[in-house]
């Protein structure tokens, strides 16, 4: 059964493929859609410069900081806010401001204050904090009152409360949250290194391959990204799946 | 000693308790009274999960409790010596072990909760509450579900980890139990 779904899955994306390629020869000229072959040409070919790596190697360690940013910061606000509901009030205001301002505006403020090299941790922090913090304040918010009330009684210890009572009750939550926000973080991350400029990262090639015209390489940025973005994701949920077993 | 004087407690308009008064001294008290009347309200009074309408409630500050709530909250996704150690910090694991194989079967040990039938988690709800270091320790229908056999037994094994606490239990059908106190809600 499961190799059929992954025989599915593989004749899917190569159907993708193939129509792109199609697309590619009819439109043909390659600064206005470059196909697949080309794009992973490019791709080879960056893979023999060293900055490569390096690039990818920054904009994805600065992207997974700013996402550990935002998740203890989500983290412990959250916990702050299920306690005291004051600080939910207090700090519900910002976090629905943080939600719908646009990621641009937070890229351009973060410039400012900050420089170009500091960008992408900034940004990716804001885009997974209110992730964190909503997720985790939902999750709070359902666990089992029951249960809460028997750990009272037989007094338990806040770390067994933690392990038996609010993680598996936190479990999806956790999962759904880190899933979303790597995306949403190397997304708005790139971004912010396209609009910044910081040397040696993604959002730099992107924008080297935008000014030079070179439609094959700025795809092959982007499939770096996306893949980059699947591997860390990937990572990062098994970690999770792992600590919440 | 427990004491409840004149306890009156309402859920939206509906009356469960009204002007009730008992004291739990020592030794076991059987509280009985047909489903409804608000045996399991008490309890939870008891243990500080509610608060009165109106009424006097006297419990020393440092009475520690056990307790086998109605509906088992046993942790469903762990195994029944996990379920026993959780929440039992000074129980050692082969005697955690001990007291499950006495009332459950041997191969219950690494089950999970949320794997056994209503019968074995309701034993394991009360193994859990007996094995903990308590003054008093309160069940609320541990025979539910169980049959004839099984409630002797744990009957049995209540008797034997009660160790001079104070007893509390609710019930009614009042079989076996004709040693405890009786104080009736109605």
């Amino acid at each position: 059964m499961k190799t059929r779904k992954y025989i599915r899955t593989t004749l899917i994306v190569l159907i993708w493929l193939v129509i792109w390629q199609i697309l590619a020869v009819i439109v043909n000229n390659s600064i206005l859609l470059s196909g697949p072959v080309d794009t992973v040409k490019a791709l080879i070919d960056l893979g023999t410069q060293p900055s490569f790596y390096l690039s990818v190697g920054a904009t994805a360690g600065k992207v997974l900081i700013g996402f550990l940013i935002g998740l203890v910061t989500g983290t412990l606000l959250s916990v702050l806010s299920y306690r005291f509901s004051l600080v939910k009030d207090f700090l519900s205001p910002f976090v629905s401001v943080v939600k719908s301002i646009p990621v641009v505006s937070f890229i351009i403020i973060a410039l400012i204050w900050a420089g170009s090299s500091n960008v992408t941790v900034i940004v990716s922090s804001v885009i997974a904090f209110p992730i964190f913090y909503k997720n985790i304040l939902e999750g709070l918010s359902v666990t089992d009152k029951k249960m809460l009330d028997m750990a009272k009684v037989f007094q338990m210890k806040t770390s067994k409360k933690i392990r038996y009572i609010y993680l598996p009750s936190l479990s999806s939550h956790i999962k759904s949250a880190v899933s979303l926000a790597i995306g949403m973080a190397f997304r708005g991350g790139i971004t912010a290194e396209v609009v910044g400029q910081p040397l040696r990262s993604v959002g730099n090639g992107l924008y080297r391959a935008k000014i030079n015209l070179a439609t094959s390489e700025m795809l092959a940025w982007t499939l770096t990204a996306v893949l980059a973005a699947f591997i860390i994701e990937r990572l990062i949920s098994f970690i999770v799946k792992k600590v919440l077993k | 000693m427990i004491e409840l004087k004149n306890i009156s407690k309402s859920f939206e308009d509906k009356k469960v308790l009204d002007n009730f008064s008992a004291v739990f001294d020592e030794g076991g008290y059987l509280l009985k009274g047909p489903s409804g009347i608000g045996k399991t309200t008490c309890i939870l009074l008891i243990l500080g999960l509610l608060k009165p309408d109106e009424g006097e409630l006297n419990i020393p500050d440092n009475m520690r409790f056990a307790v086998c709530f109605q509906e088992n909250r046993l942790f469903e996704k762990e195994t029944a010596l996990t379920n026993i150690l959780a929440v039992n910090e000074n129980v050692s694991n082969e005697a955690a072990t001990q007291a499950i194989c006495e009332l459950l079967p041997e191969d219950s040990v690494n089950k999970k909760a949320g794997e056994m039938s209503g019968g074995m988690k309701r034993r394991l709800a009360v193994i859990r509450a007996m094995l903990h270091d308590s003054d008093a320790v309160i069940l609320d229908e541990p025979f539910t579900g169980l049959d004839d056999a099984s409630r002797d037994k744990t009957i049995s094994f209540i008797r034997k980890y009660l160790n001079g606490r104070l007893l509390i239990i609710t019930s009614h059908d009042e079989r076996g139990l004709d040693d405890l106190k009786v104080i009736s809600i109605d």
